[in-house]
């Protein structure tokens, strides 16, 4: 008598991880988890801690003169820039572009995330000098 | 001989498969579908909304009575509504980035689909909790 095994479960096209590159998909999920816990407090710091919902401008002062503060927001504005210059590069290599085009968009979102990256901690030094 | 040799022109879908289709849209049959481009979406809402910020928090640097002015704003109902927003995208974003993730490595593929409503049904129960919190409810 002939035994039926079940097909094993095929991940779907859209959770391959070699989208964009197995490296990429798995720093992608790295960035990701890390980014839960970080946004997770910042949300909260920012937005349920203070009193209102929001700092005003003595507290935003007072709050980024902590050393402890300044590096967790600061690692927290690495890993979301990463996280998204990532997602960026994926949702653009979906409309299929070549080789050459696909290691355009690659420096693309490079230069795009160090320019946001260099804005973002230039705003984090300029508060933090202003204690 | 198909309709694109006779004609020269792509066949047109019949709408009765189109009707089909939709239905199958309906019973869920392309959920993996939708919440792929949920996340995509989402993702690149989240990415506008960075710049957004930044550009928002450049009003730090220029003194506290440019950062009042922020507050003030964000103190009206409306622009809070849409504050809550963020907090949808970011909530369905990172639960189905969840259920991507564990798929993609090969965990619970079965179930993906209880996987992507159980994500969307945990993101509407923290989403109402924290709009009722955002405004003073609880």
């Amino acid at each position: 008598m002939a035994v039926r095994v079940p097909a094993p479960a095929r991940r779907p096209p859209e959770t391959q991880p070699a989208r964009g590159g197995s490296l990429a998909w798995i720093s992608q999920v790295v960035s990701g988890i890390l980014l839960f816990v970080l946004l997770g407090v910042h949300i909260v710091m920012q937005h349920f801690v203070a009193k209102g919902g929001l700092r005003d401008y003595a507290q935003v002062l007072s709050y980024l003169s902590n050393p402890a503060v300044l590096a967790v927001e600061s690692l927290f504005v690495l890993v979301l820039i990463w996280h998204a210059m990532l997602g960026l590069r994926a949702v653009l290599f979906d409309f299929g572009f070549g080789h050459r085009g696909q290691a355009a968009i690659t420096w693309g979102v490079v230069v795009l995330g160090t320019i946001t990256g260099g804005y973002s901690f230039w705003l984090i030094a300029a508060l933090a000098a202003k204690n | 001989m198909s309709a694109t040799a006779r004609t020269g022109h792509p066949a047109r879908r019949p709408l009765q498969s189109t009707l089909r289709g939709a239905a199958g849209w309906a019973r869920g049959r392309h959920l993996g579908s939708v919440a792929f481009l949920t996340n995509r979406v989402t993702g690149l809402l989240l990415v506008a909304y960075l710049y957004l910020h930044l550009g928002v928090l450049y009003l730090l640097t220029r003194g506290s009575g440019s950062w009042a002015s922020v507050l003030h704003l964000f103190k009206n109902h409306y622009v809070l509504s849409l504050e809550s927003l963020l907090i949808l995208f970011i909530l369905v974003h990172g639960l189905n980035g969840i259920r991507l993730a564990l798929v993609g490595s090969g965990i619970g593929v079965r179930h993906q689909k209880a996987w992507f409503t159980a994500a969307m049904s945990a993101s509407a129960v923290v989403y109402v909790v924290v709009v009722l919190a955002m405004f003073g409810v609880i």
